[in-house]
């Protein structure tokens, strides 16, 4: 396929909020399940192992008007729940048989209830992450929760054959992981090559195609990008903090990129590549995933962690990824976010690492007040070296 | 309204005294060698921290307190200078911003530092995130405890064996290392048996509420009320008395049909009973207070009397079971239930005390309440038929607190009870 | 003959109702709230009592309608004239304060001015009783400060601010003008008689109430202070007995009102944390784009697309807008885009309060911009279906109305 056609394909299934594409995917897979997740992470490979689809609702973004979903909501609540409800109440996920809500945050915790009311024909699965992670406690827990939720998902409790589909399903989700880290550690070596909208386009296709399929695609994407010319930018190159949830749209970054900051990590839709090497492919797969869960993830708000491996981790990963500075943008009243911030900063401070923050929305129009501030985050980091300001919101 | 009973209950006297104790020993733990521990109320361990002689200190508590001694916006100020962002948490920037100024607690004499966190993960979210915070600054030691949610509405055994091992092989071992003692589980029996006394007393003094009129407010006289079964003195004998003597008072005031104390003395005629869900405003917590009695309101139910442990459906501490029961009863504080199960339980009260009207108080801080109270609020009307209302305000930044807004809906909502009434 | 009064005394606008024993509409009367509220609420009071009178007088000497409008042309026209007057002769001595050279240039300007306070100017703005003095004196005189100031020494923001003054002392300090003084001139000869069956009106107020943002100001009894919620409700219930949901958008608030079908308040919500996409939000957005409020509705709607604004909040209504304009963006279009997301905010606030129930009245100063009217039409019926939206034209006296009507049940 050509370069143009990928991105436009990957373009449309990223703004395919109302799901027209698992709609699409339902016809030709009639009987097939159809399961929802919440950010920031859900165990996919169990919704694939049954032949099914997992579709992640990571809200309506800039193009959703919220009538309905405000309804629901105090203005002191960040705005991924209204959109969620918006399009729900609109229809849009009708098509769902279930849900599931991870444990990232009370609002999201708070909304599982509230789907049990508004939605009573879906169902409903509260994943609770595990704080604890002894695997006889801890992983103990979570492999009960994972069994419930295969048996909601199945209809029955999961049996051998199954098992064995769950395998299978991790080996393909280890591939398009595989991909995307492939994706960002390219980005990162040549940002130039890969306009952050289109490499963001590569994430968020993921939450309504089978992963083969992503997989594919990006692989093609990836191919393509390598044979094209764009002029390179004379760029400092950030880490991007913060925004694992509620998603900024997409001009936001765009705006960052043009004032002068290649993002050449993040945590955007952090679930889809939150696992740092590949799930094990062999052995109990529920066991591999609850394991996976306590030895392979990244750093993140939602996770147990002491304050200063969560600093530790998050310098290292600046100097692996060499990056100048942080840029640490977290949606409005996001307190999982919000609330680590003083602590990395403080370390960064410590390390004579430059960062800036703001927060967002995922319905923002105005950038530019952001594109002023990226451009004198860069502007000064490049004029004055990394010692310079540590600006602040 | 008489101003001639505007003295102090005994019950108050108590609490005054056990609170000066708890005090004076957390300003001698440098003489004493006391051991910290700092911990959340909902799924507080009281007892066990008790067991092992150390003392216990509720960083909710110490910024309730800041609020209403008016000293809360200093600290958060100081807390938004050191990074904190305006739109999280009044409480644990309230908490950061008074540690980073001396820690100088109630008493104005220093809150010691933690030797343990333990981190209660309990029906909240942002209690994580604040222990990070907290053993970022002080530098000591974290132990886990995660709570698992009530999703489905239901207690498994797999989220009870979850807590006890938890317990087991993580919390009590901290304990031991940190309090250099062995867990003594004859105390702990001892203790347990201590608690379900004082939780039997303490459900009989907020169920007087049913009675017409109410001899007690359960939501502001109710947060003196759950002081000493909430923290630092739950298992002890001192709270076992305390609340022996409160069901005393209470029961006179039934006896003589006497409405509830206000800081202005006791209440007169009752005309509005009120189920309200929500925390309180500690910031303007007296101004708050008369806009309600004032107007003649009475609290008869509300769920912020059970943030730390709901006890009207059976619960107690169990002496033969302890740690099982540690982890039902943290399992089965309020903003650990689901959504339905609260809402569940609000219709209940409103029937079961007999409201006329059912109000929520939505806290700006608090998402762990305050997400789906609109749901709430909607379903409550309909299934319960009593008029609802609407405020907003928050904990403990004053910036949250438009006195003229909330009279105005106040009153506009006692109105439209009224209103309701004629018709 | 005995009086009912209801006073809505609001951040924006402070307005009067009276009503007779029959629960009739006799007068109604409307200020805009200054600095002085005792001030706002007697003006508005007066104002209606004046009105009051003048059914009566039509009543009793048997004016036709034509006849009454032209009575209280005369009148309104008497009273401004007085008032300008007045306004005339502060600017003088503050621009005398100022510089000698000052004089003449506003001695000219008001010159300008006062030939345009005729009948045929400004029968209109007259009739309106929500077009206050302040804002046709503002407009007038902007207009023939463009034409007079450059020529001369006085810059543009001296003269503004020489004008404001005079204005805000003008508006706390004068009353408006008795009928029998202002209209002698109108009744003499064979109307004579009709001047002293107005001398003899014996108007006593029996009782009154008091609602609005700022009814713990006034000098009024607790019991005679109803809540606005309950007295909006209880006004728009009487002009549309089939109302089951209200919206009111008022200068500083939403307000948005559930009612049983008895009458009854069942649930209500309330947005007054700020005034975005209230009238003040509209009033930020005139002064931007220096145009008058009431022009910014029409212009919306000659507008084909919208731009998406993505908040209404005031406080920085200012810069983007400006952003828009320097973007090349064309007015209207980016006022539909405004009235759009005032709209939007309007209907979150009901979904919230249980959603949109027939019959849906719409009241309060907002209620009069024909942008958001039309775009509230389609919205609603395409979130809601078709339901009966109840729009009146004095939808803003709702709050005075139901004040009144307690007034009349109290007594």
């Amino acid at each position: 396929m050509e370069l143009e056609a990928i991105v436009t394909r990957l373009r449309d299934l990223s703004d395919d909020v109302s799901l027209e594409t698992v709609r699409r995917w339902k016809e030709q897979h009639p009987g097939a399940p159809l399961v929802g997740y919440l950010p920031a992470y859900a165990p996919r490979e169990l919704i694939y192992a049954a032949g099914g689809l997992a579709v992640g609702l990571w809200g309506g973004g800039i193009g959703v008007e919220i009538i309905h979903g405000d309804a629901f909501y105090q203005s002191y609540i960040c705005h991924l729940p209204r959109s969620v409800i918006e399009l729900a109440k609109r229809g849009a996920y009708s098509v769902l048989d279930g849900i599931i809500f991870p444990s990232i945050c009370d609002v999201v915790r708070n909304l599982s209830g509230m789907w049990q009311i508004l939605f009573p024909q879906q169902w409903v699965q509260y994943l609770d992450l595990p704080q604890n992670f002894d695997r006889e406690i801890g992983g103990r827990f979570y492999r009960t929760q994972l069994e419930n939720l295969a048996h909601h998902i199945c209809g029955l409790p999961p049996n051998a054959a199954y098992r064995k589909n769950v395998q299978k399903a991790i080996r393909e989700c280890n591939e398009q992981r595989r991909v995307l880290r492939q994706l960002m550690e390219r980005r990162a070596g040549r940002p130039h090559l890969y306009p952050v909208d289109e490499y963001y386009f590569c994430f968020r296709s993921a939450l309504v195609l089978p992963p083969g399929v992503h997989t594919q695609l990006v692989d093609d994407y990836m191919k393509a990008c390598e044979r094209r010319r764009l002029p390179e930018r004379d760029n400092i190159r950030v880490l991007l903090v913060g925004a694992f949830c509620e998603q900024p749209p997409i001009g936001l970054l765009r705006s960052i990129e043009q004032a002068g900051c290649y993002i050449v990590n993040h945590d955007l839709l952090l679930g889809l590549h939150w696992f740092v090497k590949d799930i094990p492919e062999n052995g109990d797969p529920f066991s591999a995933l609850s394991d996976a869960l306590f030895d392979n993830t990244r750093s993140a708000p939602f996770k147990f962690q002491s304050p200063a491996e969560r600093a530790e981790e998050l310098v290292a990963m600046i100097r692996q990824w060499r990056a100048d500075g942080v840029i640490f943008a977290a949606p409005s009243f996001c307190d999982p976010s919000l609330l680590e911030q003083p602590i990395l900063q403080e370390a960064l401070a410590k390390e004579k690492i430059p960062y800036t923050s703001f927060r967002y929305a995922e319905n923002t129009g105005q950038y530019r007040p952001i594109r002023e501030q990226a451009g004198t985050f860069s502007d000064s980091i490049r004029l004055w070296g990394k010692e310079a300001l540590y600006e602040q919101d | 309204m008489s101003r001639t009973d505007v003295q102090k209950d005994e019950s108050m006297i108590l609490q005054k005294n056990m609170l000066t104790r708890y005090f004076d020993e957390l300003a001698q733990v440098k003489e004493s060698g006391k051991k910290v521990v700092y911990t959340f109320v909902p799924g507080n361990l009281s007892e066990l921290i008790l067991s092992f002689d150390m003392l216990p200190v509720y960083p909710e508590i110490n910024a309730l307190q800041s609020g209403m001694r008016k000293r809360s916006m200093q600290f958060i100020h100081e807390a938004e200078k050191h990074g904190h962002s305006e739109d999280v948490c009044t409480y644990v920037k309230c908490d950061v911003g008074m540690m980073l100024t001396g820690n100088i607690g109630p008493t104005g004499r220093p809150i010691p530092p933690p030797d343990l966190l333990l981190l209660s993960y309990t029906g909240c979210f942002t209690f994580m995130k604040w222990f990070e915070n907290l053993e970022s600054l002080y530098g000591c030691r974290t132990v886990m405890l995660h709570v698992p949610y009530q999703a489905e509405g239901k207690v498994t055994g797999e989220m009870v064996d979850y807590v006890v091992r938890q317990l087991r092989e993580k919390v009590i071992p901290a304990m031991e290392e940190v309090s250099g003692k062995p867990y003594d589980p004859d105390r702990i029996r001892w203790m347990c048996e201590e608690s379900r006394k004082a939780e039997e007393l303490f459900v009989r003094c907020l169920e007087s509420a049913k009675q017409v009129p109410s001899p007690i407010d359960a939501y502001f006289g109710g947060v003196y009320y759950i002081s000493p079964i909430f923290t630092a003195f739950r298992g002890t004998e001192e709270a076992t008395a305390y609340y022996h003597k409160l069901w005393e008072e209470i029961q006179f005031r039934m006896e003589q049909g006497l409405g509830p104390v206000t800081p202005e003395g006791t209440l007169g005629e009752e005309r509005y009973r009120l189920v309200v869900e929500g925390p309180p405003n500690w910031t303007h917590f007296r101004e708050f207070w008369k806009m309600f009695y004032s107007q003649n309101a009475v609290v008869v139910a509300s769920t912020y009397t059970k943030v730390g442990g709901i006890y009207e459906d059976g619960f107690r501490h169990d002496p033969d079971r302890p740690l099982e029961s540690f982890a039902r009863y943290c399992m089965g504080c309020y903003t650990n239930l689901n959504l339905p199960q609260r809402i569940d339980l609000l219709v209940r009260y409103v029937r079961e005390y007999r409201a006329d009207g059912f109000l929520i108080n939505s806290i700006k801080s608090c998402n762990s309440f305050s997400a789906g109270q609109l749901l709430i609020l909607q379903e409550v009307e309909k299934r319960a038929g009593v008029p609802v209302g609407f405020i907003e305000s928050d904990l403990v930044d004053p910036r949250y607190f438009s006195y003229a807004h909330i009279k105005n809906r106040l009153d506009s909502y006692f109105q439209m009870i009224d209103e309701k009434r004629k018709h | 003959m005995e009086v009912f009064v209801g006073i809505d005394l609001g951040s924006t606008t402070c307005k009067a109702v009276v009503l007779d024993e029959e629960g009739r509409i006799l007068g109604k009367g409307i200020t805009n709230t200054r600095s002085n509220y005792n001030m706002a609420t007697r003006i508005a009071v007066h104002e209606a009592m004046t009105a009051a009178r003048f059914s009566l007088l039509c009543d009793l000497c048997g004016l036709s309608p034509d006849e009454r409008q032209d009575l209280e042309l005369f009148y309104y026209l008497e009273d401004y004239r007085h008032k300008f007057a007045l306004l005339r002769d502060l600017l003088l001595e503050l621009a005398a304060e100022q510089s000698g050279t000052w004089v003449e240039t506003v001695r000219e300007i008001c010159d300008r001015v006062s030939a345009k306070l005729n009948r045929e100017t400004i029968a209109e703005v007259l009739l309106d009783r929500a077009h206050f003095f302040k804002d046709l004196m503002l407009a007038f005189f902007f207009e023939e400060a463009e034409r007079t100031l450059p020529a001369g020494d006085l810059p543009f923001d001296p003269f503004l601010g020489l004008l404001d003054k005079a204005l805000v002392r003008i508006e706390n300090e004068v009353f408006p003008m008795e009928p029998e003084e202002a209209l002698k001139g109108y009744f003499s000869g064979p109307r004579e008689e009709i001047l002293a069956t107005l001398q003899s009106e014996d108007l006593e107020i029996r009782s009154q109430v008091g609602t609005g943002y700022g009814r713990q100001l006034l000098p009024f009894p607790p019991e005679q202070i109803r809540s606005e919620i309950l007295c909006h409700a209880k006004g728009a219930y009487a002009c549309f007995p089939g109302t089951r949901t209200i919206l009111d958008i008022g200068g500083q608030d939403t307000k948005a009102i559930q009612l049983d079908d008895t009458g009854v308040v069942r649930s209500f919500f309330m947005n007054d944390r700020c005034a975005a996409g209230c009238g003040r939000y509209l009033g930020y957005v005139a002064e931007e784009f220096s145009m008058s409020v009431t022009e910014l509705g029409p212009l919306a709607c000659q507008a084909c697309r919208y731009i998406p604004i993505s908040s209404t909040c005031t406080v920085f209504a200012g810069a983007e807008l400006r952003d828009l304009l320097y973007a090349g963006e064309k007015k209207e279009e980016i006022l539909l885009g405004l009235h759009r997301a005032i709209v939007l905010r309007a209907l979150s606030l009901l979904a919230r309060s249980g959603g949109i129930f027939n019959e849906f009245t719409f009241t309060g100063g907002v209620a009069r911009n024909p942008a958001v009217v039309r775009l509230l039409r389609d919205m609603v019926a395409r979130e809601y279906g078709e339901l009966t939206i109840n729009i009146h034209p004095d939808s803003i006296f709702m709050g005075a109305l139901g004040a009144a009507m307690y007034a009349r049940e109290n007594a």
